[in-house]
């Protein structure tokens, strides 16, 4: 197997070329509707919004940072726009039952008109109808009417008084009531008196009297009804003279409403027909509370309006909690007790997104107390129901507002991250009932002349949103290298969302301290770049002291048995940065223990105990394909204090386990990344850049000696966009890369030994590694059988 | 305000009623500001105890419910009233600190009072007691006591208690004849603090004639009759005599209350007085005993068509 040969310089890195671009500036950009490559999320939003059957709401799924609330709110307002504005809603009192407000739906733009109607016709009874009843002509049939029922008692008692007299007796007043009694000479005759007259006249009197005294009790009871009767009387009285103050207005509003809306026609009537059954509180009295009070009741809560021009409601919710989502009721305090009424009532985001769409961030619903489940229940019962949480888990039972609930047709759109996504789907059976659209956001895409053009529109667009300066295309083609270098490949690049606009103000920051520039050119990209690896670099560069000073050893030169430089990746936060690990290796005779000291100690992942477990298979396989292998192996990472995980460090590991083997001293000016499978060939790991550079940094640190390098995957090739201070070096023939496929090229290349290969009898062509591999665990194989013989096993 | 021609005793009717009460604060204001005695008479009827003595009578209740009346209990519910209207008249008179008496008497209410109450006294009323209930706005008694007492006689209205912070405006009825002027006199004494003279409502058609056609002895049919427009025309005064009238009246006027409003009319009715007050925003209404409305016995529709407090004032002609 040959040597493996460093790449060259151009494979380390794809460069955008801006004459390519075909344009000088930004500004010559047409801005583009939807970010590029994201074909498949708009296609299932543009999908979401067209269907109009229940359950066909939209996740929009994406990683942080993408633009998802930016990307579906854009796509849905331009097709809200197309749409139809929705019904107007107003609140109404219900006259019937005061708790249980009316819904009344209106075309819109129709609503305001509705409710300014109502203010006048408000205003206009407050100064009608106290002026009808202080008129003259009021005023007397009122009193006529008194004095008729007045007239009505005064001569029936006048009739009974008249037929007493006419027998000898008179009426006489008591307190609380009236008697009869004989009179004699105007004056009520002494009992005695009485006594005295013969027994026939007393008897006639008595009876008279007795009768009298029936007929005044018949007269006595039929009081009332005729108070009645004249309270029918006043009662038509207030109807007649109301119906003539306001009957021709209420009248016309009739009209105005009876086409479009009849319940809004039939409210008119119910006024009109509350204001006569109110009608003392229109009395004029010093005190105007109860007037107040009642004509309040006639207003209307117009709690969703749209304009008859607009399109259908986009709204995006940013604190979706119960009350913002369904809406609430006020209250106000009142002698101590909370009342309410449906003027207090208060529209959710539901409310104002109803006929359109309502846009949710997925994790601040699912952290609102009970949001999801009051989302849910509105989107399944297909109305909004006004309701506390109070009320909803029946903890308040004082009675509150039970308002009509609205009808319910609108779009939900979540966003959140696809774990978010996954989980729900996973865990919540209503979810995928409700949520039958998922747009998934590409996290990268395919990089070809057409996208990069594509790209720097969208940079353009964003320039022009953020109200930026224009980029020169020379910038524009240094941010496509950096979306490549940031998708960690070469053939894709990274869409744009969060990142770039970051990118973009602050390079825009930069051009404006240049001088007042009046584009923004290559050097202030590179400099924000600059800029924000710095702020992110302050463990890389603790790291870097500590190998510079000795206390994380790594050698950078010279050979060693059992020692390689392994490569990883540490992740924080935005930024990664690589580091080269020291890993090394025992060897001893045993029974085919191959132990992962990191595993045992806890601090190996199961991806790394896989690839070492893999390792370890291959390794058998491979000298003792048909005996036991005796051999005791160990393999640690030295200063590795926390965990490890990840497989990319197998194909370090099987060389330094080799290395321990055979003893043979393997090249530390060389580090290796790659993970192997059962059959020994490299596979592809992540974060190659980060690691490449990572060793570069402590090389040039320690002195570039023209003969290190990394040695990494073949298949990571395309993962190669490497920072220039690499290529320089590589250029410059003082840094390597080169490209693995099998395990015997990695042992070549740390060896610069012949690995060889097995002849038909298995036997190692002599002087190769593996023949010094197979002599020590052959050695390792006799040492075993000698003790045991010893030992008498 | 102490004027030597203001009265010296003001002397109330008190039987328990609401109205009553509301008469007896009016009197203890009035007193208080003539600085006067007060006197009220709570008379125990005597009919109504005599009633009471024959097994057979029955108190029917404006509910219609019948109840058998005992005389003790009669009595005792009599003193029981008169001790609540000592009561009330101690409140009163204590916040004046006026000097008072009550007298209890047993008899029958007009006459017990016409032998009280005497030619200089002020005599307030209710008007109306207990009647109201079977449906009188102006109690017999009232009415008796506005035509036959020897003083000015005040009726008042039930309602009328609340704090006055404006002045009273006052309207006083005269009639054209030469009396009128007298009639302007009376008033003056009776006139208290806040009170101000509003309108002289001077009706031509009472001139001269009126005396004429209104006997002491007005047959019953015309009390609640009301003259008719056509019924008056005759009686119209002619214009130079009322013009005389009017001019006194007016130069009367601007000597004492020069912001009083003169208002001529040949026509009187309830109907026009009761108009007026509410055109005018009047507070009381002033009237001599001689003015036909009075004279004429037309008084109870005066009083119904009416809701403000009423002064009649005493003939001092024979």
């Amino acid at each position: 197997m040959p040597k493996p040969q460093p790449l060259d310089e151009d494979r380390l890195y794809r460069t955008c070329d801006p004459t390519g671009l075909g344009f000088a500036t930004t500004s010559e950009l047409e801005p583009i509707e939807q970010p590029p490559g994201q074909d498949r999320a708009l296609e299932a939003l543009e999908l979401g919004t067209e269907i109009n059957r229940q359950g066909f709401n939209i996740f929009v799924l994406g990683p942080d940072g993408s633009g998802k609330l930016h990307m579906a709110r854009r796509l849905i307002q331009s097709r809200a726009n197309a749409q139809p504005p929705p019904a107007d809603w107003c609140y109404l009192n219900n006259f019937d039952d005061s708790s249980a407000p009316k819904l009344l739906c209106l075309p819109p733009g129709k609503g305001e008109q509705w409710q300014n109607d109502l203010d006048e016709l408000i205003e206009e009874l407050r100064n009608t109808i106290p002026a009808t009843f202080e008129s003259d002509e009021y005023q007397n049939r009122l009193q006529e009417l008194q004095q008729q029922l007045n007239r009505r008692q005064r001569e029936a008692f006048e009739a009974i008084q008249k037929e007493a007299e006419e027998h000898g007796a008179t009426l006489l007043q008591t307190t609380s009531g009236f008697t009869i009694a004989p009179i004699k000479d105007g004056e009520v005759m002494e009992p005695e008196e009485f006594k005295q007259l013969p027994e026939r006249e007393r008897k006639q009197i008595q009876q008279h009297i007795e009768y009298l005294q029936e007929k005044l009790e018949q007269v006595a009871q039929q009081a009332p009804k005729w108070r009645k009767e004249i309270q029918e009387q006043v009662h038509k009285l207030n109807e007649e003279m109301t119906l003539l103050a306001i009957g021709h207005r209420i009248q016309q509003l009739h009209k105005r409403y009876a086409d479009d809306s009849p319940v809004a026609a039939a409210h008119i009537e119910a006024i009109r027909d509350d204001i006569i059954e109110n009608i003392e509180s229109f009395k004029p009295q010093d005190n105007q509370d109860s007037m107040e009070a009642v004509i309040n009741r006639y207003r209307a809560n117009l709690i969703v309006s749209h304009h008859p021009d607009n399109g259908a409601p986009v709204i995006y919710e940013d604190l979706p909690n119960h009350q913002r989502l369904v809406g609430r009721t006020e209250h106000h305090v009142y002698q101590g007790a909370l009342l309410s009424d449906f003027n207090l009532i208060r529209p959710g985001s539901l409310h104002q997104a109803n006929g359109g769409y309502l846009i949710v961030d997925a994790h601040k619903l699912l952290s609102q107390p009970y949001a999801w489940q009051s989302l849910k229940r509105a989107l399944f019962a297909k109305e909004v129901r006004i309701e506390s949480l109070e009320q909803v888990h029946g903890l308040w039972s004082t009675v509150t507002l039970e308002p009509e609930p609205m009808p319910l047709h609108t779009k939900v759109v979540l966003l959140g991250d696809r774990m978010i996504y996954y989980l729900l789907l996973a865990y919540d059976p209503d979810f995928p009932e409700l949520f039958k659209i998922e747009a998934d956001i590409e996290d990268d895409l395919p990089r070809d002349t057409n996208s990069e053009q594509l790209y720097a529109r969208l940079i353009a667009t964003f320039a022009a949103q953020f109200q930026l300066r224009a980029l020169s295309s020379e910038a524009v083609a240094r941010i496509i290298e950096h979306a490549s270098r940031v998708a960690e490949d070469n053939l894709r690049l990274e869409t744009g969302g969060r990142n770039l606009a970051d990118l973009l103000q602050e390079a825009d920051h930069y051009a404006e301290q240049d001088d007042a520039a009046q584009l923004i050119e290559r050097h202030h990209i590179e400099r924000t770049l600059a800029a924000q690896e710095a702020r992110a670099a302050r463990l890389r560069d603790r790291s870097k002291e500590m190998i510079a000073r000795g206390t994380l050893v790594i050698d950078t030169a010279g050979r060693q048995i059992a020692c390689v430089n392994g490569l990883s990746v540490l992740q924080l936060g935005n930024i990664s940065f690589g580091r080269p690990t020291r890993i090394t290796a025992t060897a001893r005779p045993g029974k085919g223990q191959l132990i992962d000291i990191e595993r045992e100690a806890k601090l190996g992942g199961n991806l790394h105990s896989k690839g070492v477990m893999i390792l370890s298979r291959y390794l058998a396989q491979r000298f003792a394909a048909d005996s036991d292998l005796s051999l005791s192996a160990s393999i640690a990472f030295e200063q590795s204090y926390s965990g490890v995980d990840g497989d990319s460090a197998s194909v370090a590991e099987l060389c330094v386990l080799l290395s321990a083997i055979g003893e043979v001293a393997l090249r530390q000016d060389i580090a290796v990344t790659g993970s192997i499978n059962q059959l020994g060939e490299v596979q592809a790991v992540g974060g190659v850049n980060e690691k490449i550079e990572g060793f570069f940094d402590i090389c040039q640190q320690a002195g570039l000696t023209g003969s290190q390098g990394v040695a990494l995957p073949a298949a990571n090739i395309d993962n190669l966009m490497l920072a220039e201070r690499v290529r320089e070096a590589v250029a410059a023939q003082q840094f390597h890369i080169f490209a693995l496929h099998h395990i015997d090229e990695a042992m070549h290349l740390l060896t610069d030994m012949q690995v060889s290969e097995q002849d038909s009898d298995g036997n190692w062509s002599s002087g190769s590694v593996y023949a010094l591999v197979a002599a020590r665990l052959e050695r390792f194989t006799q040492s075993r059988e000698i003790s045991r013989e010893e030992s008498g096993e | 305000m102490n004027n030597p021609l203001s009265p010296k005793r003001v002397v109330v009717l008190i039987d328990g009623s609401r109205c009553s009460l509301a008469a007896l604060h009016s009197a203890s204001e009035l007193a208080a500001h003539w600085q006067a005695e007060l006197l009220a008479l709570f008379v125990e009827e005597q009919d109504l105890l005599r009633c009471a003595g024959y097994p057979w009578t029955r108190e029917i209740g404006l509910s219609g419910a019948v109840r058998r009346i005992d005389v003790e209990e009669l009595e005792a519910s009599m003193r029981n009233r008169a001790e609540q209207a000592r009561n009330a008249l101690e409140r009163c008179a204590r916040s004046s600190g006026l000097s008072w008496h009550l007298h209890i008497s047993r008899g029958r209410v007009v006459q017990e009072t016409l032998d009280i109450v005497q030619t200089d006294d002020v005599l307030v009323l209710g008007r109306v007691g207990y009647a109201r209930a079977r449906g009188l706005r102006l109690g017999s008694t009232a009415r008796e006591m506005a035509r036959q007492a020897p003083g000015p006689v005040i009726v008042c209205e039930p309602q009328e208690s609340a704090e006055r912070t404006q002045a009273v405006r006052s309207a006083v009825l005269i009639e054209a004849a030469e009396t009128g002027l007298e009639t302007l006199e009376e008033t003056l004494p009776l006139m208290i603090g806040n009170e101000v003279l509003a309108a002289v409502i001077l009706d031509l058609s009472s001139h001269t004639t009126s005396r004429s056609i209104c006997t002491e002895a007005v047959p019953k049919e015309a009390t609640s009759a009301e003259p008719s427009p056509r019924e008056a025309s005759p009686r119209e005064a002619s214009p130079s005599v009322s013009a005389t009238d009017e001019a006194e009246i007016r130069a009367w006027l601007q000597k004492r209350y020069p912001q009083a409003k003169l208002i001529t009319t040949t026509y009187i009715g309830e109907a026009e007085v009761a108009r007026l007050v509410a055109h005018h925003d009047i507070d009381r209404i002033i009237i001599s005993r001689r003015h036909p409305l009075i004279a004429c016995n037309s008084a109870d529709s005066l009083v119904e068509s009416l809701s403000v407090p009423l002064l009649v004032l005493p003939s001092r002609a024979p």
